[in-house]
């Protein structure tokens, strides 16, 4: 019962925000919510991934051009509405005018390891949520009182406690992720990231002081409704909300595969300073 | 003198018995080589997870410093006596890495010494072995030596060397040309597979989960291994890593690898196989056998006739949910379980590019290099007083190196006396008239 009237409200909820998007299947579609054995909480064991276009913004963003001409319509930008649910993220006046700047420098347009530019040019980690909306599955593994959470993308992966609350010891790229029950919805609290990665490929950002709520709840069997409340006094105005949906990947045998993309920035960082063999 | 003679026949009969039991054995091979090694079922029974698979979740550490192949000297010995274990241990706590310039052992250090301690401070490799009294890891071929590779591998290996030369510490010049002069982990794109262990983060993070293994080794790799006997990916799908799968054989996990990688770059820091090894055509079956609440008897077998003569195999026993230790170089020490942290690699890895720029700047200085006596080699014999009276005092003196820094912090050169003497100067091809002298 309870279940059920909670999914009436989200799905009041998405709707009232313009969230649902066309050909979303039915709530009831997907059958019901999996359950592990041995707690009865939702069993979010499986291999997850976006839809959306969020990693090119988070914000509304029309189709557009390759930034680099000769990729043509391979690197063309897919259009996508905001995951935003206030639409635009509510920055200070100083931080608005940082992100526009990352903007210009998302991509230099020149070889090299360069620090202004979006950190997944360079394949560095992508820090939370962002993870969550790469354009790549992730897999979740749930056993009782342990969780991870391991992503398509480089080697990022994130353990998850589930016992009792523990302090980050030291800042960084994936930060410290505590974990709750609240009901049927799988609560993560993270802090402790070293604010170094972006939000997407548009500039978004927040600092070191970010503070990062994400709410895991499955709407059926198949799709994970995610939110992610950010909060970061250092950039923003108030705490704001991401929703979005995760979709299972159900092909047979479907598996994360190897994407170790620092291979694949080797030539792109280094290029210019091999030096040819000595005779 | 006869009594010698039957000796010698007597193994000669041995070895001829085997070779006939075992059908083709190539030259070389230890005799015991042709019995299949089949490795011992677990003595332990763990708990089970709810859906009814043995349990085995938790932080396994497999630190140690026994090393792969048994030492030439120690030919014949399987194991040592505790009594050898604790004088080893006593010979090595002589050698940690040190170099923190506060450090008495460092300030007492000769060059040589130095040259071996510079490393790590100590608390990257703490002396926390998993325990282990045996000479070698490899339990087959019974000699502990990796079989003889194939001419084919010889030939891949020979020729992959000429492309990227070993980078040697301790060679007067290292020339790192290319990326691919470095080995995949200090690429920071993964570490082979198998994996053995690492002289810091060696543990790994085995969580289960229905259907599934995931392991999360602390150093880059993340292998994810299906337990549902779907078929294996093909080609070279499984990358670096390669394409496991597993399977419960009672409360042994057991998995198969392949598919992996064509490209030859192996030899990182923990792997089983040197630089230049080809290793597309692995086959390698881990066997996770537990024997305790808290160890497993972690067995590999490698088995790829195109690169090896035969499959071998070795063993490294894990150790699980570790309380370690830590001290620092002022003694002070630190507690804590082992918890799994992120290892962000490439993301500070400077190392590649640092390095290759480096070759290209000592390429353009040698082409436009002055004579020696022109340059900070022409200290080499000086003494002392000598250098002080050129450059003043020097800015730190950690045991035998001198270092002259630039008023604003930027390391000029190092000199290295040794009998009072100066013995070597890094970098030596500096003009002496370049250096700002400590005044």
């Amino acid at each position: 019962m309870r279940t059920q009237a909670s999914r009436v409200l989200m799905r009041m909820a998405l709707v009232a925000a313009g969230l649902v998007a066309v050909g979303q299947p039915a709530q009831t579609q997907g059958g019901a919510i999996p359950r592990t054995s041995w707690d009865k909480k939702p069993d979010l064991n499986g291999i997850w991934q976006t839809l959306s276009t969020a990693n090119w913004d988070l914000e509304d963003h029309e189709g557009g051009p390759s930034p680099v001409f000769v990729t043509g319509a391979w690197g063309a930008r897919p259009p996508g509405l905001s995951v935003v649910d206030a639409g635009t993220i509510p920055y200070k006046p100083e931080a608005l005018a940082k992100r526009d700047q990352n903007r210009k420098n998302a991509l230099p347009g020149t070889p090299g390891r360069n620090l202004n530019a979006d950190p997944e040019l360079n394949c560095f980690l992508p820090g939370v949520p962002r993870a969550t909306y790469l354009p790549h599955p992730f897999q979740i593994f749930q056993s009782p009182n342990r969780m991870w959470m391991v992503y398509q993308y480089s080697y990022a992966r994130r353990e998850i406690f589930m016992n009792g609350k523990k302090q980050a010891p030291i800042d960084s790229w994936m930060g410290w992720s505590n974990a709750r029950w609240d009901g049927d919805t799988l609560v993560i609290d993270v802090t402790g990231q070293n604010g170094q990665a972006w939000l997407d490929r548009a500039g978004n950002y927040a600092t070191e002081a970010v503070h990062v709520v994400e709410r895991y709840t499955m709407i059926d069997r198949d799709h994970i409704m995610y939110e992610a409340t950010i909060e970061d006094p250092n950039v923003f105005t108030r705490p704001w909300k991401i929703t979005l949906p995760l979709y299972r990947r159900i092909e047979k045998n479907m598996q994360l595969l190897q994407f170790r993309c620092a291979e694949y920035v080797e030539e792109f960082f280094y290029g210019e300073f091999v030096s040819p063999p000595r005779e | 003198m006869r009594h010698r003679a039957l000796i010698a026949v007597g193994s000669l009969v041995a070895a001829g018995l085997t070779i006939g039991l075992g059908g083709i054995v190539a030259a070389g091979q230890a005799a015991s080589d042709t019995t299949a090694f089949k490795v011992p079922a677990s003595t332990y029974t763990p708990p089970k997870t709810p859906w009814g698979d043995p349990d085995l979740q938790g932080v396994w550490d497999n630190h140690t410093t026994v090393p792969m192949q048994r030492p030439a000297n120690l030919k014949g010995k399987r194991t040592f006596t505790d009594e050898e274990l604790a004088a080893r241990a006593k010979a090595r706590g002589d050698n940690e890495p040190l170099c923190n310039q506060n450090d008495e052992r460092c300030a007492k250090a000769t060059v040589a010494e130095l040259d071996r301690l510079r490393a790590y401070n100590s608390f990257w490799t703490p002396q926390a072995y998993v325990y282990d009294n045996r000479t070698a890891l490899i339990e087959d071929p019974a000699d502990g030596r990796i079989p003889p590779l194939t001419p084919e591998a010889r030939a891949i290996q020979q020729a992959h060397l000429r492309r990227h030369p070993p980078t040697d510490a301790s060679a007067a010049v290292i020339e790192i040309r290319h990326w691919e002069d470095y080995d995949l982990a200090e690429r920071c794109i993964a570490a082979q597979v198998p994996t053995t262990t690492m002289g810091y983060n060696s543990a790994q993070y085995l969580m289960q989960s229905p259907g599934w293994v995931m392991l999360a080794h602390e150093r880059l790799n993340t292998r994810i291994i299906p337990l549902d006997g779907r078929p294996h990916l093909g080609g070279t799908m499984g990358g670096w890593m390669g394409d496991s799968r597993g399977r419960w054989e009672g409360n042994t996990l057991v998995v198969e690898t392949q598919s992996f990688t064509n490209t030859q770059s192996g030899g990182s820091v923990g792997a089983v196989a040197d630089p230049g090894i080809p290793f597309g055509n692995f086959h390698v079956i881990e066997h996770f056998v537990p024997v305790g609440p808290n160890r497993i008897q972690y067995y590999v077998t490698i088995n790829d006739p195109k690169t090896w003569t035969r499959p071998w195999t070795f063993m490294q026993p894990w150790e699980k949910d570790r309380v370690l230790s830590y001290s620092d170089n002022l003694g002070a020490v630190e507690t804590e379980p082992y918890q799994i942290y992120e290892y962000a690699c490439h993301e500070g890895n400077n190392t590649l590019g640092n390095s290759m720029r480096g070759t290209l700047q000592a390429r353009q200085r040698e082409a436009s290099r002055p004579p020696d006596a022109e340059l900070t080699r022409s200290l080499i014999g000086k003494t002392e007083a000598e250098v002080r009276a050129l450059y003043g005092e020097p800015t730190v003196i950690a045991g035998p190196r001198w270092t002259y820094g630039t008023a604003d912090g930027i390391l000029q050169f190092w000199a290295f006396f040794e009998g009072g003497k100066v013995v070597r100067v890094r970098p030596d091809d500096i003009r002496l008239t370049e250096v700002e002298p400590n005044r």
